[in-house]
């Protein structure tokens, strides 16, 4: 079902171009450094196993990314939210592979766009 | 609290029907019952048969239409008056002033 | 609008643009929605997390708040409940900016005091959309306020301004004798404004007058006619004036000043402490009770109210009745039978007549019947225009000293003088002219401090002149079982059938040094009586010690007389009395 999602949701990103104007780069590097401080905790977290905290960490991460446009990345960080909520982190270490993967590829995109 | 009125056979009287308590939240519709018609007519009737209460707003009310209706000559029936309502009129001794029957 | 706080909500109120705080943890969310916020241009304040939100909140007062619920250090609902409890009473719209969707986290908002969420992605539409929303609905809320206070305001300028009201009318209330050991009354301390007037005064004679008026409707309307009708009641009780000249006199100023279809409902007694007698008027009261000994007599309002009349179809007969000490009356406005219990009951006339029959002989009756009538009320009941007054007869020694308005002595007035008045067949029945002869005579410097024995000549001539004299009553027949009625009714009759009858009174004034002499010649068209006997008597006698019923002239009256005057002396028939009253300061 990932798979079904756009990484970008163009006309998300259309908007946000128009409503920041000016301050669209800003946006996209704010996005980027917040994200990759994020995904960090995300590891950290795993690595605790501290299943809530972790949760909360995707859930943060998952807001963003949604009004960023990054669709299939909010989709995965919800999954990760979901796995923190449930206290069930078997397929966690997985997860986190697939959204560094997905982060990485977004991110130049989005900087293709600047 | 609802007033109606009606004229009579011949149109001369003016017939003002009181339902409910007649006190001072009736000032308004009371006065626009006598002075909203093509008055001044020969005589009023006050058809008390469905008035549940009289307080001495009302009493005043009475006198206000006693005046219109052309002071000690108008010419006012109060009809059909329960126990209570008829107790107050006499305290005051209101039939000096209106045909209470 | 009292607090300057207050004020400056409602010049935002007004304004277009607005204060909008902004709490995220997230850099890049809280970019865009900045963002977003100033192009519709508001002016942002932004926080990081929980407690800086709250911080911000107090420095800067921000119209609405835009609040993430997952925030480090205090999360989203404490910093919600925080700023709800510092806005007070002013409506601060918290819109919550959440990507939580389950129910329960969305009722945690609401319950911290959310108004609204705003979920991810932002939508600068919806956003708008909700900004405005909440502006219009916190317009509303600070001109609730405003015309909450405004009203709050009005009211207390109202209670202010009704308590002004009340002291001037409590300085021309109070100069009565409401406080007199024989009355015991019960009276809201606003009555005035519920139309409740209660007035006491003693005449020169030491006769008291009572008045309970209750007029239409409630506040300002009903109070405006207390105050001439205190004044006049004063006025002429102080003067003299007798129960139906006071009457006549209210009505006609009650009738001039107040618009139709306002009155008062009113009840006066005169009480006559030296003849035990009680003389009532009552128009549009609720039955009074006289209570003589075991005996519960009710006393009908037979009249109209007062200020409905014109003066030439006022009616100012009155009841007379005998009174021993003891015995006593009581008069209510319809405050006390129209007390409504808990169930919606009204306490009623007959109930009040079975309490007092049951309690006839009690010393206490006054107080039962207060009692009973509050606690038939219950808690909720309205015990504000209760307003209820007992008047006993007692002897007259008992009374004391009663403090009655002293006007100041005139300065400057005639010494010596002499004039003569008389009145002719319908005038005798007709006017009483002992208030207007007392007028004249206290106008001599330092003669006003006498107004009381003057007056007390003057009426026990004048009396007995008309009484005895004119219409040729005798006193012995106000004795005996009937007797009092019978009196009265002959008089009555009487007094209709004036023909060739006159009295004519002469006054004369000396003055010397501090003080001087008074002469009252007095002469009636009566047949008069054979006085040589009763000067004998008097030659040998202490005069103060007649036996009473001295033949046709009033046993009491003569002996009055003879306390307070240096000669009496008879004249022509006997139908001449000439006294003389000696004063000194």
């Amino acid at each position: 079902m990932n798979s079904d999602l756009p990484h970008i949701n163009e006309s998300a990103i259309d908007e946000l171009k128009e409503i920041m104007a000016d301050d669209f780069a800003l946006l996209i590097t704010t996005f980027v450094a917040d994200s990759e401080t994020r995904l960090q905790e995300i590891a950290e977290k795993l690595e605790a196993k501290d299943a809530n905290a972790f949760g909360r960490a995707c859930h943060s991460l998952k807001g963003s990314a949604t009004n960023v446009g990054v669709v299939r990345l909010a989709e995965l960080c919800r999954q990760g939210e979901q796995m923190g909520n449930e206290v069930n982190m078997d397929a966690a270490p997985e997860l986190l592979g697939k959204i560094n993967e997905e982060f990485i590829l977004v991110k130049n995109m989005l900087n293709a766009k600047l | 609290m609802s007033i109606t009125t009606n004229r009579s056979g011949d149109g001369s009287e003016l017939v003002i029907s009181i339902k409910g308590r007649f006190d001072f939240s009736s000032h308004q519709e009371f006065r626009d019952a006598y002075e909203n018609t093509e008055g001044p007519f020969s005589s009023y009737q006050i058809d008390m048969a469905e008035t549940t209460y009289l307080d001495s707003s009302a009493l005043g009310m009475l006198l206000l239409l006693r005046d219109y209706a052309g002071g000690d000559n108008a010419k006012i029936k109060i009809m059909n008056c329960n126990n209570d309502v008829r107790k107050i009129l006499t305290i005051s001794n209101f039939e000096q002033l209106f045909n209470i029957q | 609008m009292s607090s300057p706080a207050n004020v400056s909500e409602v010049d935002r109120g007004s304004k277009s643009t607005l204060k909008i705080l902004i709490a995220d943890d997230n850099h890049s969310d809280r970019l865009i929605l900045q963002t977003i916020v100033k192009r519709q241009n508001h002016t942002v304040v932004t926080a990081v997390d929980g407690v800086e939100a709250v911080e911000k909140f107090t420095e800067e007062r921000p119209d609405i708040v835009l609040l993430d619920a997952l925030m480090p250090r205090k999360d989203g609902f404490e910093a919600a409940r925080d700023i709800k409890r510092l806005a007070g009473e002013d409506l601060i719209p918290i819109i919550f900016l959440t990507s939580l969707s389950d129910a329960e986290s969305l009722a945690k908002c609401l319950e911290a005091g959310g108004d609204d969420f705003l979920s991810k992605p932002y939508n600068q539409i919806i956003l708008q959309a909700k900004i405005k929303a909440f502006d219009r609905m916190r317009k509303m809320h600070s001109t609730l306020q405003l015309q909450r206070d405004q009203i709050a305001e009005n009211n207390k300028h109202l209670l202010r301004e009704q308590q002004v009201a009340k002291t001037v009318f409590d300085n021309v209330a109070h100069l009565g004798c409401l406080g007199a050991v024989n009355i015991q009354h019960l009276l809201s301390p606003l009555s005035v404004f519920n139309g409740d007037v209660l007035l006491a005064c003693q005449k020169p004679s030491g006769d008291m007058h009572v008045l309970l008026g209750d007029f239409t409707g409630h506040g300002l309307p009903a109070a405006i006619g207390a105050m001439p009708l205190a004044e006049i009641f004063y006025g002429m009780t102080t003067k003299g004036y007798s129960l139906a000249n006071i009457l006549a006199e209210i009505n006609q100023k009650l009738k001039a000043i107040l618009p139709v279809g306002f009155f008062c409902c009113a009840c006066m007694v005169e009480l006559r402490f030296e003849q035990k007698e009680i003389e009532i008027w009552i128009g549009g009261l609720p039955e009074c009770f006289l209570l003589r000994g075991d005996t519960l007599e009710k006393i009908k309002s037979n009249h109209l109210p007062l200020g409905i009349l014109k003066a030439e179809s006022f009616d100012t007969s009155t009841y007379r009745y005998e009174m021993n000490d003891g015995d006593r009356f009581y008069m209510w406005s319809d405050g006390i039978i129209e007390s409504t219990s808990p169930e919606g009951e009204l306490y009623g006339e007959k109930r009040l007549e079975t309490m007092v029959e049951q309690h006839i002989r009690s010393k206490e009756l006054f107080d039962t019947i207060k009692q009973e009538v509050i606690s038939f009320a219950g808690e909720s009941g309205p015990t504000d225009d209760l307003t209820m007054v007992e008047v006993t007869m007692i002897p007259e020694q008992d009374l004391g000293v009663v403090s009655n308005p002293q006007t100041i002595a005139t300065l400057h007035g005639p010494k010596q003088w002499e004039f003569s008045y008389r009145l002719i067949d319908d005038s005798l029945a007709n006017f009483d002219p002992i208030p207007l002869l007392l007028q004249i005579v206290v106008e001599v410097p330092g003669l006003r401090s006498f107004t009381g024995q003057i007056f007390t000549i003057i009426s026990e001539l004048y009396s007995n002149a008309l009484d005895h004299g004119v219409l040729g009553l005798d006193s012995k027949l106000k004795s005996g079982s009937d007797g009092f009625g019978k009196y009265y009714r002959m008089r009555e009759e009487r007094l209709r059938k004036l023909e060739n009858d006159y009295i004519s009174i002469r006054i004369m004034h000396t003055g010397y040094g501090e003080g001087g002499r008074l002469t009252f010649r007095i002469e009636d068209s009566g047949a008069g009586f054979d006085f040589s006997s009763r000067m004998e008597t008097m030659a040998q006698n202490n005069a103060a010690v007649l036996p009473a019923n001295a033949g046709t002239f009033s046993g009491r009256g003569i002996s009055l007389l003879s306390s307070l005057c240096s000669r009496i002396a008879f004249e022509g028939r006997g139908n001449i009395a000439e006294v003389d009253f000696e004063w000194e300061i």
